[in-house]
């Protein structure tokens, strides 16, 4: 596997956060970041609206397979050189089980957490930078 | 005149004690260094194709730190057993010997088993970590999509 698509919530700050932070780490996969709601992940994935991409993350290799949940998660971890093995201790299914519950109650409380943590999600800074006004010469956020 | 004799004839050797002791030392120093040189080439000559399986197969590269470790080795061990080498204790007789030289002996035994296993751990450390970048991902997936072929194209 050389790329992995990662279908993310870009409304969500924690979310956001995760992104930037994999894409800090070095990583033994290409990385791909794309909002699960977008034009291109939907031609990316096909798949994506039955997976139900809004309850849980989902995560797509080059080769056509998908993970979704706590499998998600782990396979992000994998990308990544300096969780791999990581990975592969969650990857047990005691912890697993444990794994899954943990994910499932982020994925349900991420917008509250995004507000609690105040994580501001990609698309309120796209939404802040497209307000930006450069008309006198300096530019301004409105 | 006879006197003088008799005080001679009594007086304590000062050189025995000190004899024992330098036995003592002498081999301590044997045991110990050529245990650790002992240990070193089996490590050396063992620890080899673990680091040619590290470094892929770049035999040359292997070699080097195979090297680099053997002399850290040495220098860690040598250092050790110099450093332990002085007795406060009176070493008298043959049994003094023995008893001194078994309980620096035991110490550096230690300390060489202690450094190989650790030795052991860092070579397998770095194995899991030549073999951890080929490795499949731990999960197996839960879909696959049906068209892969469009999902390559758009990549």
């Amino acid at each position: 596997m050389n790329t992995l698509t990662i279908f993310y919530d870009a409304h969500c700050g924690l979310c956001s956060r995760f992104r930037r932070w994999m894409l800090d780490q070095a990583a033994y996969v290409h990385l791909d970041f794309m909002p699960y709601d977008s034009e291109q992940a939907r031609k990316r994935c096909p798949d994506l609206p039955n997976l139900r991409a809004d309850q849980e993350i989902v995560v797509m290799g080059d080769d056509g397979s998908l993970w979704q949940g706590a499998g998600a998660w782990v396979t992000c971890l994998w990308a990544l050189r300096e969780y791999r093995e990581w990975s592969l201790r969650l990857a047990s299914p005691g912890l697993q089980q444990i794994a899954r519950r943990v994910v499932h109650w982020i994925s349900s409380n991420r917008i509250s957490l995004s507000h609690l943590l105040r994580l501001r999600s990609d698309d309120a800074l796209r939404a802040e930078v497209s307000h930006v006004s450069c008309d006198t010469g300096t530019c301004a956020v409105d | 005149m006879f006197h003088y004799l008799l005080k001679i004839q009594n007086k304590p050797k000062p050189h025995n004690t000190m004899n024992e002791t330098v036995i003592s030392y002498t081999l301590y120093l044997i045991l110990a260094v050529s245990m650790t040189v002992w240990v070193a080439r089996t490590l050396h000559k063992n620890g080899r194709i673990f680091l040619v399986d590290c470094f892929h197969g770049n035999t040359e590269l292997a070699d080097s730190v195979n090297h680099l470790l053997l002399v850290g080795f040495y220098l860690m061990n040598i250092g050790f057993v110099s450093l332990y080498l002085k007795t406060a204790d009176e070493i008298a007789g043959a049994r003094g010997v023995f008893e001194a030289l078994s309980g620096k002996m035991g110490v550096v035994l230690l300390v060489l088993g202690g450094m190989h296993f650790f030795n052991l751990y860092v070579f397998t450390k770095m194995r899991r970590r030549a073999t951890l970048a080929h490795l499949p991902p731990p999960v197996p997936p839960m879909h696959r999509v049906s068209k892969a072929h469009d999902i390559l194209d758009t990549l």
